[in-house]
């Protein structure tokens, strides 16, 4: 090769590299960045359209970077007929960038949840790759809005706030935690209504109010907490919690205790002509977290054994409760027994047939409570 | 010998030519063809590679010694032998452009949105260049370490499997008609398009007899890795989610975080793009050293800098990413078709020509 043909190419070598190296299209800086913990969704009231078509507020929780500010952290509001475009309208008046990617939680407004589809709503952070599917839902008491704004004492922000609450909540109460993808997949796949927490504004705290049931994406029904504890169980939905109740033996009230521990669900389900039958069993275990009388446990031998009984008898009641309510008020399926019928049945079958079935079967349940400690006092 | 493999890199490099882009929407293909059923879509898919590998071995093992360039002209005579490379020139060509803009579109999603299409791809192409112009040795070695090296990224998606996976979402088992399963293995096709070059690749193997082991043995881990692929999606978002994502394969690992790496489909990607640019550098190597072998040049690398700007072009052809998928499904049909007919038809002029060897020397 001569020595002008090398000049030649490594000049165009040097030029390649520069024109890939010298600007690079998706560099972003950090501190352009403005990074949204939480986001509400609501109906925008007229006061707050920015357009008169506008239709949806959304609330996005923002912690401020900046060190000589005196918030850091605020909610910022904008309203828009679609999703996209409240962000474009975000943009107008924002000066960072806002990237979606290290959102925690999505707070739905109880008035927009019960007419808007929850997977319209949420087509936006579903399509966006950025957006991870492990992201929490809640249901907010009255408007998404106010509860991102609610002051909070001991946290940063709402948004590491609710994210905290909600992350704990499945370990130390029996309460349901519902992801975008886990939402999704009761609707698409299971045809099955998603079970999502109910939050509501008590004093400086967000508490635990129940959940909701999302029947066709659109809230149908408000469970309350002991329903919601229940409904957890006979969904499989694995969780941690406690549960204090009164120990039985021959109808007499011989004690108060609280059991603390885990669940598990198994599903047996047969087919008699076109009837569906399910059993339905639910495991607790755990252990005796407390005892009011303070007696050695040894004195009555049969102590634990009345103990799971009185348990088993009372989620057994509460269960079949809520199936009755289930078959007879809801109409859907509340219960997630959608991807078993399917998975049981040749047929193609639609929402309407599951919840047909759900309808017409006969749903069994049996309760087994593993106590299998008593903490360290006899 | 310069130009020779060892059966084990004939291995990897066949596992590398088919396991590219196609495994990423694999899960939605099958998905969307027979449901639950998307496991059993992957294996039937598998028949007609199969078929190719045999018949391919076959033409390759009665000609030992012959390139596929020298091999066709033998067979087919001068004219209708350069015709049928160029048929496979010219699919190698579209499917490592395919495979290149699959490959862009993915990392436009998740990595790179704003950086131009054309940029990815010239970038891109430019490493496979690099590796298709380095020889069929390096391009075998360099097959078997990134397998090695990027195999663990499969298993990034064990905590969402661990986690929501339920075997309720492959039941009921067998439950579509025959014709639904046999669209379902032709839909399978780009998933599996790759196994044909083993028609190029095999003429350069050192021991020939272990060459059909090899190739059936790439199969059957391609086969294994995309069940793995397969079954791990429907069984955590169910057949009906599975459909409704563009890479399910890739959104599976989004549904749950691991404490520390958070989100590991990030990391991912990033493995899988050592993954994905391995089929687009062999099947321009297989272009290449045809062309090279037809026209008698020395250099492949000036065929492989030749090729650049047609494989570029082709590949930022299509305006957006359902054109791009047309243009890989066309590829996916392409290759079930050339990689039967092929060694078919070669197979059969093999057959022809040495009966009338074998009667030529009897009577003489």
């Amino acid at each position: 090769m001569k020595k002008t043909h090398r000049y030649i190419l490594l000049s165009l070598a040097i030029i390649n590299i520069a024109l890939f190296l010298s600007g690079c299209w998706d560099k972003r800086e950090l501190d352009e960045l403005v990074v949204p913990f939480i986001i509400g969704y609501d109906y925008a009231n007229e006061e707050e359209k920015e357009q008169p078509d506008d239709r949806y507020l959304i609330s996005a929780g923002l912690p401020v970077f900046y060190e000589d500010t005196a918030e850091k952290y605020y909610v910022d509001i904008s309203s828009g007929s679609l999703d996209g475009e409240v962000i474009s309208r975000r943009n107008r008046h924002f000066g960072e960038q806002i990237i979606q990617g290290q959102l925690q939680v999505v707070v739905l407004g109880e008035e927009l949840i019960s007419n808007e589809n929850i997977m319209e709503l949420t087509d936006i952070l579903s399509r966006n790759p950025a957006v991870k599917g492990s992201i929490p839902l809640a249901v907010s008491a009255g408007r998404a809005a106010d509860m991102l704004c609610v002051p909070v004492k001991q946290y940063p922000n709402q948004g590491i706030y609710i994210q905290m609450l909600i992350k704990n909540i499945r370990r130390t109460n029996f309460i349901p935690t519902c992801s975008l993808f886990e939402c999704n997949r009761h609707i698409i796949s299971n045809y099955t209504a998603p079970l999502l927490p109910y939050i509501v504004h008590e004093g400086d705290n967000i508490v635990f109010a129940g959940s909701c049931l999302l029947n066709e994406g659109k809230r149908m029904e408000h469970l309350n907490m002991e329903e919601t504890e229940i409904a957890v169980m006979l969904r499989g939905i694995r969780s941690r919690g406690m549960i204090t109740f009164d120990v039985v033996e021959d109808n007499k009230i011989i004690d108060q205790v609280t059991f603390e521990g885990k669940n598990r669900r198994k599903v047996k389900v047969k087919k008699e002509g076109d009837r569906y039958i399910f059993n339905i069993l639910i495991k607790l275990s755990g252990r005796l977290f407390e005892r009011k009388k303070n007696e050695p446990i040894i004195d009555h031998k049969d102590f634990i054994q009345l103990s799971q009984k009185s348990l088993e008898d009372l989620v057994k009641k509460r269960a079949e409760d809520l199936i009755i309510k289930v078959q007879e008020e809801y109409g859907f399926d509340a219960l997630e027994l959608g991807m078993v019928i399917k998975a049981h049945s040749r047929e193609k079958l639609a929402k309407e047939d599951i919840d047909r079935i759900i309808q017409e079967s006969e749903i069994n349940v049996e309760v087994k409570v593993q106590i299998e400690n008593a903490g360290g006092k006899i | 010998m310069s130009y020779a493999i060892t059966s084990k890199q004939l291995l990897f490099t066949l596992i590398s030519c088919m396991l590219g882009a196609g495994i990423l929407s694999l899960p939605r293909v099958t998905a969307e063809a027979v449901g639950q059923d998307a496991w059993l879509a992957v294996i039937l898919g598998g028949v007609i590679p199969f078929v190719s590998i045999w018949l391919s071995n076959k033409v390759v093992s009665r000609h030992p010694g012959l390139s596929f360039a020298a091999l066709t002209e033998m067979l087919a005579g001068k004219w209708a032998g350069k015709l049928l490379s160029a048929v496979f020139v010219i699919y190698s060509i579209i499917a490592a452009a395919a495979i290149l803009r699959v490959f862009s579109e993915v990392i436009t999603m998740f990595l790179l949105p704003r950086t131009p299409i054309l940029v990815k791809i010239m970038l891109g192409l430019a490493v496979s260049a690099y590796m298709a112009g380095s020889g069929i040795k390096v391009l075998g070695r360099l097959n078997e370490f990134l397998f090695y090296v990027l195999l663990p990224t499969l298993f990034l998606s064990i905590p969402a499997v661990v986690k929501f996976a339920d075997i309720h979402y492959l039941m009921p088992v067998l439950n579509n008609d025959l014709a639904e399963y046999s669209k379902a293995a032709l839909t399978t096709g780009f998933a599996y398009s790759g196994f044909e070059t083993i028609i190029a690749f095999a003429p350069y193997v050192l021991k020939k007899k272990e060459t059909l082991k090899a190739a059936v043995l790439a199969l059957i881990i391609t086969i294994t890795i995309y069940l793995y692929a397969v079954i791990t999606t429907v069984t955590v978002f169910g057949s009906e989610l599975t459909q409704m994502f563009t890479w399910p394969a890739l959104r599976l690992l989004s549904v749950s975080e691991i404490p520390v790496l958070e989100r590991i489909e990030f990391i991912a990607i990033i493995a899988w793009i050592g993954i994905a640019i391995r089929p687009v550098s062999n099947q321009y190597f297989c272009a290449g050293l045809i062309i090279k072998d037809v026209f008698g040049i020395k250099s492949l690398s000036k065929v492989v800098a030749l090729l650049y700007p047609i494989i570029a072009a082709i590949a930022w052809y299509p305006k957006n990413i359902s054109i791009a998928f047309l243009l890989s499904d066309f590829v996916g049909m392409y290759s079930l078709i050339l990689g039967t007919a092929l060694p078919m038809i070669l197979l059969g002029l093999s057959l022809i020509r040495g009966k009338g060897r074998a009667r030529d020397e009897k009577n003489t």
